[in-house]
């Protein structure tokens, strides 16, 4: 499953997340995503999922939901 | 209470925790001095421009970076610094030598630092990159993304690594293991068992002996100070260690052994004395839990670690000793030279106290020293000297390579002196700097320093007089003028230059200024030979 995986990439690099949906949780309403951790979630991404996330795309890379559906698109 | 790290790169994502200050990119005008910091990292990475002669000119500027910045950290705090590894310098043909160079001399800069500070450490990052290919070490996108210079993929093994080398560093290393004999070195009672009777060999428990005692060997040539302190008649216990065949430690692994009948206290008070450490450099390893009492409780500095019940528990009680007390975080060189360091001068002493008079003593040594002008091979040394010498250090300043060629570059000359004896070669153990005034008849003595292992043999005099009959030698009549500059250190020499004919011409509690002025060659009294080259 994308979205657990993916949760739990969160989980560890944020310990706490809000208490909003999982998948509503975006850099908007999320203080704490900043350039640093985006960059841990990216890697960790690449290496949980076996995918390359190019510079361009990461930067696309804005909220949750986007994240799935890019996962899905690059392992299909 | 927070870190402080001081970085050229991200590394962000090799440290956890939310207590972390970074400074900029290779940036030093951060807030490093707020009171609340309790450790700093220094963590710089070979900067990875391919043009060699901007690597070298970037090191090159790191090392200034942290000769500014070393005297202003907080100094209770803990201070972990990194090296500079060549596993991360572009392998082109041209400017390796350079760039390896500079590599050196910022970690020995690091590790001078550390030697000469309780709570510094350094830590040798080669250690960590040498387990990987460098394609490994490095991932091209997020280096141009985001300045990350360590993979990181290979993020959690780094933090399991820096853990490591931490949990090792937090621990100051002991300097000295004191061992008892009967029932500790060997089974049984040489006075009772007699040489046949004891436990030592191929059975057990004799091998357990024989394996500890090999262990002990192993820790031995890793700078760990071997003494001995028991309660034998000394010619049964000197026995075993000329005659067991199965005796791994031998004589000469162990410095001032306390074989005799006073109290152990006394006697490892005595060892402490004797190799000039503090008790608090001494770990002793005695059975006899009465003993161990005693000496726990009289000398309460001492490392006194239980004893195991059984012989085959030896080899993990010794591991435990080691990694607790002797753990190392970098081996460096000289910790392994230690021993024969001590052992030399143990020898130098004890023809001394047999001698009759100091003078027998001094020529017994056939000391020979050798004065060499300044050149490349000794460049190094000559700086890292004034770096690192504080007691015998007449100015206490301090000195770049760079700046070292520079001052000769201006018409200053500088000598070195390296010293043998009958014991060995002490190597370069000396430096003077002679800075040229307005003429080749004016001199200003900038610095005078000898290494702390040549003191008391009369070198520094010869040296000083043998380097001033030069001067007239090759400029004539000279006026030199020298200086004391008092620091908490070089009490030794504050009346060096009065003990040599100079003229003291000023004289405050912070400094002194000399005169001398020379136009016949000064002669030198000791029955030291000099060579100059």
């Amino acid at each position: 499953m994308i979205e657990t995986k993916l949760q739990s990439i969160f989980q560890d690099i944020f310990k706490d997340l809000p208490e909003t949906n999982f998948t509503e949780i975006s850099q908007k309403n999320f203080a704490r995503w900043d350039s640093l951790n985006h960059l841990k979630i990216m890697f960790a991404i690449e290496s949980e999922f076996g995918i390359s996330v190019e510079p361009e795309e990461s930067l696309e890379l804005t909220d949750v939901s986007l994240m799935i559906k890019f996962i899905e698109e690059k392992k299909a | 209470m927070s870190k402080f790290i001081f970085r050229n790169n991200t590394v962000e994502h090799l440290f956890d925790s939310n207590d972390i200050l970074f400074s900029g990119y290779g940036d030093i005008s951060g807030e490093y001095q707020s009171a609340d910091i309790s450790e700093y990292v220094w963590f710089y990475d070979v900067p990875m421009q391919a043009n060699g002669d901007i690597v070298v000119e970037m090191i090159s500027n790191y090392i200034q970076q942290l000769s500014f910045i070393l005297p202003s950290l907080n100094e209770n705090a803990k201070k972990v610094f990194i090296s500079l590894s060549s596993h991360r310098a572009l392998k082109f043909e041209i400017n390796n030598d350079a760039i390896e160079q500079i590599i050196e001399e910022y970690n020995l800069k690091l590790k001078t630092y550390c030697q000469e500070h309780n709570n510094a450490f350094y830590i040798d990052i080669a250690e960590f990159y040498a387990s990987y290919k460098s394609s490994e070490l490095i991932n091209w996108k997020y280096y141009y993304t985001s300045q990350i210079y360590i993979n990181p993929m290979l993020a959690q093994e780094f933090k399991t690594w820096y853990s490591r080398m931490n949990r090792a560093i937090d621990y100051k290393r002991k300097k000295c293991l004191v061992l008892d004999l009967d029932n500790t070195m060997w089974g049984g009672i040489i006075g009772e068992d007699g040489m046949e009777g004891i436990q030592l060999g191929n059975a057990y428990p004799g091998n357990t002996f024989v394996d500890f005692q090999s262990m002990i060997l192993e820790a031995s040539k890793k700078g760990v100070i071997l003494s001995v302190c028991s309660k034998n008649n000394e010619k049964d216990a000197l026995a075993v260690f000329e005659n067991h065949p199965d005796m791994v430690i031998k004589k000469e692994h162990i410095v001032y052994p306390q074989i005799n009948w006073n109290n152990k206290a006394e006697n490892i008070s005595k060892i402490a004395k004797e190799l000039n450490i503090g008790l608090d450099s001494i770990v002793f390893i005695d059975d006899n839990p009465v003993e161990r009492n005693l000496v726990k409780s009289l000398l309460p500095d001492v490392t006194v670690p239980d004893f195991p019940s059984q012989p085959y528990e030896l080899r993990s009680f010794f591991e435990n000793v080691y990694n607790e007390y002797f753990g190392v975080y970098t081996l460096l060189d000289e910790d392994k030279s230690k021993l024969k360091q001590y052992k030399a001068n143990i020898e130098r002493k004890e023809m001394q106290s047999s001698s009759l008079s100091l003078d027998d003593y001094l020529k017994n040594l056939n000391t020979e020293v050798a004065i060499s002008a300044l050149d490349d091979f000794n460049l190094k040394r000559i700086a890292q000297m004034t770096q690192k010498t504080n007691q015998f250090n007449l100015t206490t300043r301090r000195y770049t390579e760079s700046d070292i060629s520079a001052k000769q570059a201006s018409g200053d000359e500088i000598f070195c002196i390296s010293v043998k004896d009958k014991f060995g070669d002490s190597g370069i153990t000396g430096a003077i700097i002679l800075e040229k005034g307005e003429n080749n008849s004016s001199w200003n003595i900038d610095t005078f320093l000898l290494s702390c292992r040549v003191l008391g043999r009369n070198i520094e005099q010869v040296f000083l007089l043998s380097v001033l009959n030069k001067l007239v030698e090759k400029y004539g009549e000279v006026n030199v003028h020298s200086e004391y500059l008092k620091t908490l250190k070089n009490e030794q020499v504050e009346s060096f230059y009065e003990n040599n004919g100079f003229e003291l011409i000023n004289s405050s509690p912070e400094q002194k200024e000399y005169k001398i002025q020379i136009n016949d060659t000064l002669s030198i009294q000791h029955p030291i030979k000099v060579t100059f080259s």
